[in-house]
């Protein structure tokens, strides 16, 4: 915005600080000019974001064994991933009416080549009648529960990666409402959001099974400075489900939140595929953030995941492709395994946290030493059914307008035929630089 | 009708005994009216001349009910913060939901905390201890109401002849002090409302740093109440 700085420079002098429109403080170079901050109609913003990645493969572990049994007889002890990334996010707004959307578009070169994607994540008519009342049609992410790992009431949205839930994620097609009312009293707001999220010719494939509408809905209540929703999903491509979940901050610098979903019909899967059952299970999150004065902030989730699978389970399902890995180069043994393309929503055995009782630890430390915008932190994902465990450092550095750089390593700690001694790599290192516009 | 008001209060205050309550009710009334949107620049000034800037529109409505929706820069375009009485949360539009956060961490880094930037109206968090008069200024001493408060006492100077600041101290529960506020600029924002233009802050936990706010439009706004919600938060682009 350097032109809108000589911009006013060159006010100030041909017109005089007197008659300025800014606001100048004295003996100081800073000023404001507020014209230059009116609203548009039409606004585009975004990021553009290259990502250098080294991984260190674990090659007894069976996840490497998955994804790299094609290559045959080749083994590879590393790797280096280039991710680039470009998100625009564009709203044209005039009266009642606001379209808005964000593309995503990855480019990424690694071990396997060069893959692209690009695609809309949202893109939404909406329509406001009133402050009250807000009609919706279109693409939208939702993002439902208190939780952040994880949120067992995320009952219309994409799988979420624990180890990185502030990613954003692609929507689905929905045609929804959002009222609100506002109360004097205990009930300080109700808001209702009802949605329809069809599953039709390839609409919403992501979701699950074709020709539903999935009726949802999600009610907010303000209730004693207590923020508690309900959920719902109908039966349709997922099974029905309820949910809950609440947020309350106990003193200025102490919060705790909790979730919890009742699921019906889950599918349990055994590590044959052949073998199959349905129950109705539960899920349910704790957690709470606390800050120091000293600006260091903590925070602990306790997940359990009633649709997650048993530490047996999971052993077995491990047993089967180191069997298979070690039949090549037949390779017949990785037939038929219960996995799935999809990153995240891939099987039940591969997914990330596929078992059932978890914690989250975080700690960061806002600004050390009087460091401005400097934040370093540790995330700690630990299976508490297995004991093993994902370690993440993690260096935040947002001082340079307009940049963001982020430096992590991810370390899985664990034995083998445990979640995280049985992941893909060692170790993988990890250099983001986020450039916003 | 402030005029009088502080008329009545300097007048009345050597016969009846100065009431700190209503002159700290007349500086929230000074420094703005009870409902209205505003815009503001915060710079952060690092001791070796580094800055970063950063451009707010506020909204307020009555006492209790606040929100920021930031302008710039581009990393923080669209962020929105609210405040409903205690309660106060984040809208990240990248995240794509509220989270609740609390009043003494900081969306901006520097000295400035989110207390700071959603402040509501001195008189609605804070009690009146005492009044002092010192020359041409009363002091008064603020304790927070509530556990809540980002500051727990509060060392205000205030000019007698337009009740208006001119610093105020900031100390924690302990006593130390956090912050001093340094209010400058009297400037003339239109429809009768003359205040402070500049807010510059320093603080003896960040040597050498300072933040400065500068007040570029207050203007009398009614807004629904709907408007303070969470479900409202990814719409408040609209508002302006």
């Amino acid at each position: 915005m350097k032109w809108r700085a000589v911009a006013r420079a060159f006010a100030a002098l041909s017109v005089g600080v007197l008659v300025s429109p800014e606001v100048r403080a004295q003996d100081e170079e800073y000023s404001f000019d507020v014209s230059g901050y009116e609203k548009k109609a039409f606004e585009l913003r975004g990021y553009a974001e290259g990502q250098i990645e080294h991984l260190q493969f674990n090659r007894s572990g069976a996840l490497y064994q998955l994804n790299f049994f094609e290559e045959y007889p080749k083994r590879r002890k590393s790797d280096q991933r280039y991710t680039g990334t470009l998100e625009l996010e564009g709203r044209y707004n005039r009266d009642i009416l606001t379209a808005s959307f964000r593309t995503h578009s990855e480019i990424v070169e690694n071990w396997f080549g060069t893959q692209h994607d690009n695609r809309f994540y949202e893109a939404l008519l909406s329509i406001q009648p009133s402050p009250g009342l807000t009609l919706e049609l279109g693409k939208k992410a939702y993002r439902w529960g208190t939780g952040i790992a994880w949120n067992p009431v995320a009952f219309v949205e994409r799988a979420k990666d624990a180890g990185d839930p502030d990613v954003s994620r692609e929507g689905f097609w929905v045609i929804s409402a959002d009222w609100i009312r506002t109360f004097d009293g205990p009930l300080q707001t109700v808001a209702f959001t009802p949605l329809l999220l069809p599953t039709n010719q390839g609409l919403n494939s992501g979701f699950g099974e074709q020709g539903h509408l999935n009726p949802a809905a999600k009610l907010y209540l303000l209730y004693r400075d207590i923020d508690i929703d309900f959920m719902y999903l109908g039966e349709g491509s997922r099974s029905r489900r309820y949910g809950m979940d609440f947020s309350a901050s106990l003193a200025a610098n102490f919060e705790i939140h909790g979730e919890f979903a009742y699921l019906t019909d889950v599918r349990q899967r055994r590590a044959t595929p052949d073998v199959s059952r349905t129950s109705d299970e539960i899920a349910y999150l704790f957690g709470l953030r606390y800050r120091t004065q000293e600006d260091v902030f903590f925070v602990v989730e306790y997940y359990y995941n009633g649709e997650g699978t048993t530490q047996a389970q999971q052993r077995a399902f491990f047993r089967r492709v180191h069997a298979a890995w070690d039949a090549l180069p037949d390779a017949s043994g990785f037939s038929n395994l219960p996995t799935s393309e999809d990153a995240l929503e891939r099987g039940p055995f591969t997914r990330p946290n596929p078992m059932q009782h978890y914690m989250n630890l975080g700690v960061a430390w806002d600004e050390p030493h009087d460091i401005l915008y400097f934040t370093p932190g540790i995330q700690a994902l630990v299976n508490l059914d297995d004991h093993s465990l994902s370690l993440t450092p993690q260096f935040l550095y947002s001082g340079i307008d307009d940049l963001e750089f982020r430096f992590r390593t991810v370390i899985p700690l664990g034995d083998d035929l445990d979640e995280y001694g049985e992941k893909q790599n060692e170790y993988r290192v990890e250099l983001r630089v986020r450039w916003y516009f | 009708m402030r005029y009088l008001l502080l008329t009545i209060l300097l007048l009345a205050g050597p016969a009846l005994g100065l009431d700190g309550t209503a002159i700290l009710k007349q500086v929230d009334r000074n420094l703005a009216p009870e409902s209205f949107e505003m815009y503001r620049k915060l710079v952060n000034i690092e001791p070796d001349g580094r800055r970063k800037e950063y451009v707010l529109y506020t909204a307020k409505k009555g006492r209790d009910q606040v929100l920021a929706l930031f302008l710039e820069p581009a990393s923080d375009e669209g962020r929105t913060t609210l405040r409903v009485a205690d309660n106060m949360w984040l809208y990240i539009p990248d995240v794509g939901k509220p989270l609740r956060i609390t009043s003494l961490q900081s969306v901006v880094g520097g000295i400035f905390n989110n207390s700071d930037l959603m402040r509501l109206e001195f008189s609605v968090e804070y009690d009146v201890e005492s009044i002092q008069e010192e020359g041409d200024v009363y002091i008064l001493s603020l304790k927070a109401k509530t556990e809540f408060v980002a500051y727990d006492r509060l060392k205000m100077q205030v000019e007698k002849q337009n009740l208006l600041p001119v610093t105020i101290e900031a100390y924690a529960a302990s006593g130390l002090l956090i912050k001093t506020l340094r209010y400058k600029d009297v400037k003339d924002f239109g429809d009768g409302l003359v205040r402070p233009g500049v807010m510059e802050t320093d603080s003896p936990l960040y040597i050498g740093y300072k933040s400065v706010i500068l007040f570029g439009k207050i203007q009398k706004r009614d807004f629904a109440d709907e408007v303070f919600t969470l479900n409202y938060m990814p719409r408040i682009k609209e508002l302006r």
